[in-house]
């Protein structure tokens, strides 16, 4: 079984995401800010980590900074999962070894599922 | 009869004194001028300030209303894919309008934030080589099951050869989805989007040509306007923001290039865009 976190400081998005992956038979961990997921990646070694950027106390770009996935967990994959669309920030994410980039806000659960599914799946980091 | 000294003397001191006189006068109106001038130019500063401001205000109110649809899309969603109790039909059917309602509501807000990004100085295009018909395809794609829905039939007519062109290929997508999206909106179910891409001198010419409610010919400065919308019998039905064209020909004519119209009532509309060759 997969091992998936979250990392969202929307609570009401949180549980909704939290929902639709256990459904979606994922093992799943939930964090509210950079610092908890932290903690929670060096006791749990997610496969997939769904990280929202825009978090008080460590928000999501700081956290891929500390993170190091690419030296440390080069077989992790990253979909940064935000409402911000600017490309500085989408540049950032990916510097700092995000995987995919997804607007969240036109993601129903099952696009989620659909989502998390390929990204597992998948190979190679996108462009 | 000649005029003694004094006479002339008296002529050419009067002569002096309204030349000073004219002197004095320009240089108080040059001064006045000269205010005036540092006055607009500082207005001018002032309102580049507010106009950024006002595009730094829309991207900041846009992000935050994302957030709660962002949540009622989840919910919705999660009630609609079954998450919780079974529905019955008119709840399904109920949830979907709201549903409907807040992905208009999304479509506002990214419409929003690309009007605000493309108005702010620091908006640039990402340039590559591209091939047009490449991307055409892929929105027609994922078009597909609207145009399904509408029973709509879209009809290729393209060169043998491949037109490459300079240009931001998101951009140029979301340039022609909103064009094919528009041709398939205000057309009645059943009817035919026929896609052209032709050559011309320097330029890739894609013509998208519907057969739906049509355009007044008056209304024409109207459509690429920021917030304006051209009535007719189906722009309400079809909602919007009336800042899609205003975007797509601000992306075009940022690209060298620029979009045109033509339109008759009741027989259909062609949207015809060109792009500089590569």
């Amino acid at each position: 079984m997969a091992k998936i976190l979250i990392v969202e400081d929307e609570k009401l998005l949180n549980e909704a995401y939290e929902l639709v992956l256990k459904r979606g038979g994922f093992d799943v961990s939930v964090a509210f800010n950079g610092e908890e997921a932290l903690d929670i990646v060096s006791q749990t070694k997610p496969d997939l980590i769904l990280l929202d950027l825009r978090m008080p106390k460590m928000d999501g770009v700081a956290f891929l900074q500390k993170l190091k996935p690419a030296d440390k967990y080069p077989d992790m994959k990253i979909i940064v999962f935000s409402n911000y669309d600017e490309q500085r920030e989408i540049d950032e994410a990916f510097k700092y070894g995000a995987t995919r980039y997804i607007l969240k806000a036109w993601n129903s659960p099952s696009e989620l599922i659909k989502v998390v599914k390929e990204t597992l799946e998948s190979d190679s980091k996108d462009s | 009869m000649a005029r003694n000294n004094t006479e002339v003397r008296n002529e050419s001191h009067d002569a002096i004194e309204q030349l000073e006189n004219q002197i004095e006068r320009l240089i108080l109106e040059q001064r006045a001028l000269n205010k005036r001038a540092s006055s607009l130019q500082r207005r001018n500063l002032r309102l580049e300030e507010l106009n950024k401001l006002k595009n730094e205000f829309i991207a900041v109110a846009s992000h935050q209303l994302r957030t709660p649809a962002t949540g009622v899309k989840q919910y919705l969603g999660l009630l609609l894919e079954g998450y919780a109790d079974a529905l019955t039909p008119s709840q399904t059917l109920f949830l979907e309008k709201a549903d409907e309602s807040n992905n208009r509501q999304l479509r506002i807000i990214d419409d929003l934030l690309q009007v605000a990004r493309i108005d702010s100085e620091s908006f640039k295009l990402h340039m590559s080589t591209l091939e047009i018909k490449k991307i055409i395809e892929k929105v027609v794609e994922d078009l597909q099951d609207k145009l399904k829905s509408r029973n709509q039939k879209i009809v290729y007519q393209l060169p043998d050869k491949p037109i490459p062109v300079r240009g931001d290929s998101e951009r140029l997508r979301m340039v022609f989805e909103n064009l094919i999206d528009n041709a398939s909106n205000y057309s009645p179910s059943g009817t035919t989007i026929t896609i052209k891409l032709r050559p011309s001198k320097n330029s890739a010419v894609i013509e998208i040509k519907d057969e739906g409610v049509g355009i007044n010919r008056q209304d024409f400065p109207k459509l690429f306007q920021k917030f304006s919308r051209v009535p007719n019998p189906l722009s309400v039905e079809v909602g919007g923001t009336g800042l899609g064209l205003y975007w797509a020909l601000k992306i075009a004519t940022l690209h060298g290039g620029g979009i045109k119209v033509q339109s008759r009532i009741d027989k259909g509309s062609t949207f015809t865009v060109s792009l500089p060759r590569a």
